[in-house]
């Protein structure tokens, strides 16, 4: 295994004098600045505390006007027709129906 | 683990490789902002689950994270095929680049036509600051591979940029490489 000062001796002994200098200052423009790794550092622990504080589970919205009783009835549809509640949600297909009704049954 | 515990746990992580997973990301995909943006999503997911990589001992855990961050790219990449293409890479897009001379130019362009696992490796040389056995450790591969590729990688841009001299000495660093690997 070759050390980081051996590296670092290999390049700057002049190795490849032109190449590996440009290689540098090109690695020294393309690096993460310090400023911008403290701002990206911020919104990702932002982020972090929004996630943890957030609901979990799927976002519910307000039922649009009609959806309830449309989806209601074709739920009791399915319902009667195979007793079965996994097949009736699969056949709801508006996720916040199956979330709706899922989060029902967890309570 | 506490919450004081965790922070600083995040903090060591973040200040030992947010560097060098961006030169990572930066490598692999020439793109600066893209590369910023898998950045956060590594170190978001770092934070979710830094319970299990505070059981991780401390000499994986850049292997650990840099895991996580070929499977972001393997994301990204799935996300990308189902869009329409955006545009050829531009490795010169860096906010911090500056103006750089048309021979800076010339480099980048050169740069962004190496195959995207020898980018990878010099991004993380030059722009990360990682040795050859870090970056081994990063990617699960022998630190003798990783130097043979940066030596590759020198080698076709040495080529592409046209000098002779240049090319020599790539050449002769390639050699170098593989006599360190014998030892």
């Amino acid at each position: 295994m070759i050390s980081t000062e051996h590296e670092a001796q290999r390049g700057n002994e002049g190795t490849l004098p032109g190449l590996e200098a440009q290689l540098t200052a090109w690695g020294a423009r393309q690096a993460l600045s310090v400023e911008r790794a403290a701002a990206l550092r911020g919104a990702i622990l932002s982020e972090a505390a929004r996630l943890e504080t957030a609901p979990s589970g799927p976002e519910v919205a307000p039922w649009p006007e009609g959806w309830w009783a449309r989806y209601a009835a074709e739920l009791r549809l399915v319902l009667q027709r195979s007793l079965n509640l996994d097949a009736a949600l699969a056949a709801c297909r508006p996720e916040r129906l199956r979330a709706a009704v899922g989060g029902l049954a967890q309570a | 683990m506490g919450r004081e515990g965790v922070a600083a746990l995040f903090d060591r992580l973040y200040a030992e490789h947010a560097r060098g997973v961006h030169a990572f990301f930066l490598g692999r995909t020439g793109d600066p902002a893209v590369a910023d943006e898998l950045l956060q999503e590594a170190f978001l997911r770092a934070w979710q689950r830094l319970a299990d990589v505070q059981a991780i001992p401390e000499e994986r855990q850049r292997y650990w994270l840099y895991r996580v961050a070929r499977n972001l790219l393997t994301d990204h990449y799935r996300r990308r095929a189902a869009r329409p293409e955006v545009g050829p890479l531009d490795m010169s897009a860096a906010p911090e680049s500056g103006l750089p001379s048309a021979q800076a130019l010339d480099l980048e362009a050169a740069i962004a036509h190496l195959p995207e696992e020898l980018r990878a490796v010099l991004a993380m040389r030059y722009a990360g600051g990682l040795t050859s056995a870090e970056i081994g450790e990063a990617l699960g591969c022998p630190a003798g591979t990783v130097r043979y590729r940066l030596a590759e990688a020198r080698q076709r841009l040495a080529e592409m940029l046209g000098d002779g001299r240049l090319h020599g000495e790539a050449a002769y660093v390639e050699e170098e490489a593989l006599v360190h690997d014998q030892h």
